[in-house]
Formats: structure tokens, sequence, C-alpha cells
């Protein structure tokens, strides 16, 4: 059995000190349940990303011929429709 | 902030025959001051849909090839303060979209994007070349890339 002291018991009953900070936070901040994730945007990320892209393009010329507007009916259901 | 539907992204990579490419190519230009912006939904729409046409390889550089060309800040969900894993997940694919489908008859994954938009803050409208789609579905303004170019 550990004996304590009364200045020990003291401090072992006493409740931990609440701290209370108030925050400066705007109501669309404190209700917003998102976060943004930025591009790079340095010039050679964005040299970089112009020239695959152009890649892309090429790989995707099978396509050409396709329907946007079929392929997005497929993706979101047959309400598409222009 | 305008958010940027998976159509119009679509079209700045594939169907170059389409009609709608002068304007697409405009308005993805022009709207990169006033910062573009997609959801995750749409990136990963997109991103499916081209799996059946890009390498593996080609698909992991999206990054590089899909958002630093057009400026592109990519809209996630957060968990509010002290939700669990599973709270937030049923939340987000479940509460959120089907209180949309119940007010609005919407498909899940136009709920899950306009859901996200909505919450986000800084987002003014949508973007998307079937506008009369989400008439009346959302409290964004919604708008063609032609209507956006004509303002």
């Amino acid at each position: 059995m550990t004996v304590l002291t009364r200045k020990q018991s003291k401090t072992m009953r006493r409740p931990a000190p609440r701290v209370i900070r108030k925050r400066k936070l705007t109501p669309q901040k404190a209700t917003a349940t998102v976060y943004l994730v930025h591009p790079k945007g340095t010039p050679a990320a964005i040299e970089r990303g112009r020239r695959l892209a152009e890649e892309v393009r090429k790989e995707l010329a099978a396509l050409d011929d396709a329907s946007l507007d079929e392929t997005m009916r497929h993706l979101r259901g047959r309400s598409w429709s222009l | 902030m305008v958010v940027i539907d998976s159509d119009v992204l679509l079209l700045a990579f594939a169907f170059h025959r389409d009609p709608r490419q002068t304007n697409n190519a405009a308005f993805l230009t022009q709207v990169q001051n006033a910062t573009a912006a997609t959801t995750v939904y749409n990136l990963m729409e997109v991103l499916a849909q081209l799996s059946f046409n890009l390498s593996p390889a080609r698909l992991a550089e999206w990054e590089s090839w899909l958002i630093e060309p057009y400026h592109l800040t990519v809209i996630w969900p957060r968990a509010v303060e002290n939700q669990t894993a599973e709270g937030f997940f049923r939340t987000e694919i479940f509460e959120h979209p089907f209180a949309k489908a119940r007010e609005h008859r919407i498909a899940f994954l136009d709920a899950l994007v306009i859901g996200l938009a909505e919450r986000t803050p800084e987002v003014e409208s949508l973007v998307t070349w079937n506008a009369r789609h989400f008439k009346d579905k959302t409290t964004l303004r919604v708008q063609t890339p032609s209507e956006y170019l004509a303002i």
C-alpha cells in the first residue's frame, strides 16, 4: 500500500484544469466537411503536364468516333440526355 | 471557384470530332483565372473511364496530365471532428446522396458530385455540358462551358 502525503493526496483529487480556448472560426469553415488539394502550379509541372496531356490525347484517338453523350449516359444513367 | 463536371474533362482528352471541342478548350483556358476545381468523384469517373484506353503507367501520371495543365484543385470530403471512419463513410456514401435522391430524383454519382460541391464554401458554380440535367437539383449556378464564355 502506498502512503501519500497530504500534498500528494490533494493533487490527486484535484480535477485537471480545463483549458477553454476561444477558437476563431468563421461559420463557413466550422461547417465545411471538405478539404482542397491544389495543383503544384510550378512552371515545370505545367509544362510537363501540357506535354503529357498532348500524348494522352493522341493515345485516345481511338475514341474519336465515339460519342461523349453516349459515354455520359452509360456513366450517369438514362437521365443524362441533351 | 468553378467546379468542372466529368464531361468537360473527358472532352479535353477524347472525342476529338465533337463539335463542342472549340468552346470546351476555350472554357478550360479561361476558367483557370477563376480557380478551376473538380470533385474527387469526377476525378475517379474520368480516370476509370479512360482506364479502358490508357496504360496503367499513363494512368498513374494523372496528376501531371489531368491536374497541372488546367490548374485544377481537387475537392475531397472530410470527416467531422471525432467522427469514426464508419460514420464518415455512411454519411458521405449513403446519407448525403440518399437525401439528395429523395429531394430531387437524382443519379447516385450526380448526388455525390453536387453534394460535395455544395458543401465547399468557395464553390460558386458547376460547369457541365448538360446544365439542363442539373437545373433545379442544386443551389449552385449551373452553366455550360459556352454559357460561361458568354458572360
